[in-house]
């Protein structure tokens, strides 16, 4: 024993220290006292806390919602770590939980450092699915957004750093593309950033599988494709501003370039701060190769946008690198050069050549410019017939207004009305009413619009909702634009609020419905002319009335006559009146004079705070040709997928609306209309066609 | 057949199986145990060298021989009695059969005078001796679980030592003190226990 190590020494020490302990140690640790072998739990805590535990995850708070599913932080006792845990919505039914899984598998298909993790799915006590994933902390995309903007300061998220976050993400989607799974729904919140700069991408809720080649999707990526899923799917399908144009129409293929399109709308707002609602202008802050990189994947033609995220990458990394892009003119002009080194001869011909045809094409413009002038006399001409026209011009105007609101409001309001669905707010009857107004603002939602607003209404009756008169009141008014006329009388019976004046109407038309739950064309015409004739305003009725009888009907021919009594109602002046739909075409033509407006009337009293869109969706118009001195304002057609418009014989005077209608690519004027100005400012892919009426 | 036997690695004790089998392996680690113990007592009682080892032998045999007649019943300590009156026997023979050779005396020495049988003091030495080697094979059996480190934030928490104090003497978290103090002594007394029950026979099992 010459030398004691370190550690024997300690051991020593506690020893004699403990001496006169000795005693009461022993005696406590007497055979027969139970006493001292009670909790384990102190001696391992945490292999005796594994093999205690019964529910392996503790819910601890919620920290996000969708459509579909709730995230909660949770902490798995298991592996003793927060993890994100999404249960679904408990509007959620059994039917709805493989659309709500969905997302787990496609997530567990991904196994990247840029993309959340799965780490487990599962089914609680309550046989309620529920899946967990990493929990990072940081923030999403969107607050350091949001916050960068605030500040104003872009010291701890300049654009350097901003522009690595795209490549991550675009790393993370390539791979996922590699592996068939678009995402289908980028957008800065679902992009979450970690303290130390890594990038996840989240929410796959969205996301496809592509098949692989002509074999198709094997048996498990066929649970995996959402039209399997019905109508939930539908309703949370991209966030406008982030989707490509071809992605709003829910039965168009999808492909990467809906994604690539998505990384150019996220590469724009990260570098200029701003919403990409609109394609990139001449924001001078931003430099040119970047707008240019936007530019091509924001490409409305698809076909037209990087063939991959790989090019896209490889275009942002260049210009990082301080190279130039593949989409900067730079290297263009270097290749002109080089070109006419190799080709001296031919290339001073050629430029002899361009020469004089420059000169007569400048001769040329000055006699295109003299020939304008004359058409500008011509023009101010016209403008002068038209002031006599002043009175339904003005009307014109006010219904021009009335669109534009309408779309901001349609905006604005979905948005509001898609929480509402989500939220089922309790008793409330805003919720009830705007749950309603869905069934205006989208198509793919109405008949599920008018379920939830059912269902709301029935929730709140059963729960002895305080105001249950004007919930029973408001579920007649559901019933009756639903047709259902006899169930309407029913609660009217209980209470009929303020609609005495429908309650009156009942019996003319509750024995006319048909087997199909609605109206023969006629009577159905006969109704919504009879509802504003007794005395009140109900022209938001009319037009749920019209869209949710639209949907019920079959008959195009029946479904254009109403909309022409519903036009004939907004444009009292309507002469000659013609109003032919040729569904086989998609092409509809309106003429007679005093017509103005495609939407329905306006409610005369406070305001009307109910949508109010264009009515010729129902009918999925492609053509249009409309004849009317009264019709002066494009932008009614915006909200419409047109691809054809012939304004000869109206009054319009302004184009620019008609950029927004991304599947216009063909307008018919006549040639005089318009000055060329105006029509060069067209978006290029619409061709005009100049022809006399 | 209580929740103690359970965490035992045997839960026959060492002394039950040395005791019913008396096959050499129990015989020997019971042995083991016993051999360091028996030795200080011998040596504290004055003996050393050969005759020392020849007072050992003795004390051996009369254990393998008593064994077997040895019943514990009454008291749970029982056989420590036996044991230790076994071993001041064997002290009381060598004194008696040496008295004329006897040199000097060692620094603890327990005198001739208390090994009269019905003097307490050798019986209180003997047991406080046990009781220290008992808590001492515990600990060398913890040498594996604890640092000697954690065993000092033990032992001074034992005397009263603030855990700020024990904290910044020993230079460990304050934190860690706290979950130090408690587990040691939980699983030392746990460690004390199980050897009881091995080395002095399980009164609960009767």
């Amino acid at each position: 024993m010459l030398q004691m190590s370190e550690s024997e020494k300690s051991y020593k020490r506690a020893f004699d220290e403990m001496e006169s302990f000795i005693s009461i140690l022993y005696d406590e640790a007497d055979p027969k006292n139970v006493d001292c072998e009670q909790s384990d739990l102190e001696l391992a805590p945490m292999y005796q806390a594994l093999t205690k535990i019964g529910e392996r995850y503790e819910i601890l708070e919620q920290i996000g919602k969708g459509g579909m599913k709730e995230i909660y932080r949770a902490f798995d006792l298991r592996s003793a770590r927060h993890v994100a845990m999404a249960k679904p919505v408990s509007s959620l039914t059994k039917d709805n939980y493989d659309a709500f899984l969905r997302e787990a598998h496609l997530t567990a298909r991904l196994e990247h450092p840029c993309i959340v993790n799965l780490f487990d799915m599962g089914i609680d006590d309550g046989g309620i699915p529920f899946f967990t994933m990493e929990l990072k902390k940081g923030r999403s995309l969107r607050e350091l957004i949001r916050s960068a903007r605030k500040n104003d300061s872009a010291e701890d998220f300049h654009l350097r750093k901003r522009l690595f976050i795209i490549l991550r993400v675009c790393e993370a989607i390539s791979y996922a593309h590699s592996r068939q799974v678009l995402h289908l729904d980028l957008k800065p919140e679902n992009i979450q950033v970690g303290q130390f700069g890594e990038v996840q991408v989240c929410d796959w809720g969205m996301g496809v599988v592509v098949p692989r080649n002509e074999d198709g999707l094997n048996d498990s990526e066929i649970l995996l494709d959402p039209d399997l899923y019905g109508p939930l799917m539908l309703h949370a399908r991209g966030t406008l501003g982030y989707m490509a144009p071809e992605q709003r129409d829910p039965r168009s293929p999808k492909t990467i370039a809906m994604d690539i399109f998505a990384l150019g709308c996220l590469l724009q707002e990260l570098v200029t701060l701003e919403l990409p609602d609109k394609a990139i202008r001449d924001q001078s802050a931003v430099d040119s190769p970047i707008k240019a990189i936007i530019a091509k994947a924001r490409r409305d033609n698809p076909a037209e946008r990087y063939s991959s995220v790989e090019e896209l990458h490889q275009d942002l990394s260049r210009y990082i690198g301080g190279f130039s892009t593949s989409v900067e003119r730079a290297g263009f002009l270097r290749e002109v050069r080089l070109f006419y080194f190799r080709n001296r001869v031919p290339c001073l011909i050629s430029i002899l050549f361009l020469g004089l045809m420059a000169g007569s094409g400048i001769w040329f413009t000055k006699q295109l410019r003299d020939e304008h002038l004359k058409t500008e006399v011509a023009y101010a001409k016209s403008q002068e017939s038209l002031l006599i026209a002043e009175e339904e011009r003005s009307l014109a105007n006010e219904a021009r207004q009335r669109a534009e609101d309408a779309v901001a409001k349609h905006k604005r309001e979905r948005e509001l009305a898609t929480v509402l669905l989500d939220r089922q707010i309790e008793n409330s009857r805003a919720g009830a009413e705007l749950l309603l107004d869905n069934l205006i603002m989208d198509n793919s939602l109405s008949l599920a619009a008018v379920e939830n607003a059912f269902e709301h209404m029935d929730k709140a009756l059963a729960e002895g909702a305080p105001n249950s008169d004007w919930f029973t009141a408001q579920k007649a008014y559901t019933l009756f634009l639903t047709q259902r006329f006899s169930e309407a009388e029913e609660y009217y019976a209980i209470s009929v609020g303020d609609q005495s004046d429908l309650r009156e109407i009942i019996p003319d038309f509750e024995k006319l419905v048909g087997e199909n739950g609605i109206l023969p064309v006629d009577d159905f015409i006969r109704l919504i002319q009879r509802i504003p004739a007794t005395g009140r305003e109900r022209n938001p009725l009319i037009e749920k009335m019209v869209v949710y009888d639209s949907l019920n009907r079959d008959s195009q021919l029946e479904k254009t006559r109403i909309i022409q009594a519903v036009l004939e109602m907004s444009n009292p002046n309507w002469r000659n009146q013609s109003f032919n739909f040729d569904s086989v075409s998609s092409h509809l033509s309106v003429s007679g004079e005093g017509f103005y407006s495609f939407f329905r009337k306006p409610a005369l009293t406070g305001i009307d705070s109910a949508p109010n869109l264009n009515l010729l969706r129902m009918l999925n118009v492609r053509s249009i040709e409309i004849r009317s001195s009264s019709f002066a304002d494009l932008a009614q057609l915006s909200e419409l997928n047109l691809h054809r418009i012939d304004i000869r014989g109206t009054s319009v005077t302004e184009l620019e609306s008609l950029a927004n209608i991304s599947t216009l690519n063909m307008l018919v004027i006549e040639p005089d209309q318009f000055t060329s100005e105006q029509i060069v400012e067209l978006p290029k892919r619409i061709a005009v066609e100049k022809r006399l009426l | 057949m209580d929740r103690i036997s359970d965490l035992l690695p045997t839960r026959v004790s060492l002394l039950d199986r040395a005791k019913s089998s008396k096959d050499n392996d129990s015989w020997n680690d019971l042995l083991r145990y016993y051999q360091p113990f028996i030795t200080k007592i011998l040596v504290r009682t004055g003996l050393r060298g050969t005759d020392l080892e020849d007072a050992r032998q003795r004390v051996f045999l009369k254990i393998w021989n008593g064994l077997t007649n040895y019943e514990r019943d009454e008291s749970r300590a029982r056989f420590r009695n036996w044991l230790s009156t076994l071993i001041r026997n064997a002290a009381i023979d060598w004194h008696k059969a040496n008295r004329h050779t006897r040199m000097g005396t060692s620094i603890d020495f327990i005198s001739e005078d208390s090994l009269d049988p019905d003097e307490p003091e050798i019986e209180n030495a003997i047991e406080s001796e046990w009781q220290k080697y008992i808590v001492e094979i515990a600990m060398e059996r913890l040498k594996s679980v604890f640092s000697g480190k954690a065993f000092e934030v033990f032992a001074l928490s034992l005397q009263g030592v603030s855990s700020d104090e024990i904290a910044s003497q020993l230079n460990i978290r304050k934190e860690s003190v706290y979950v130090l103090r408690t587990r040691v002594k939980k699983r030392l007394s746990l460690e004390i226990k199980t050897i009881r029950i091995e080395l002095e026979g399980d009164a609960s099992n009767e």
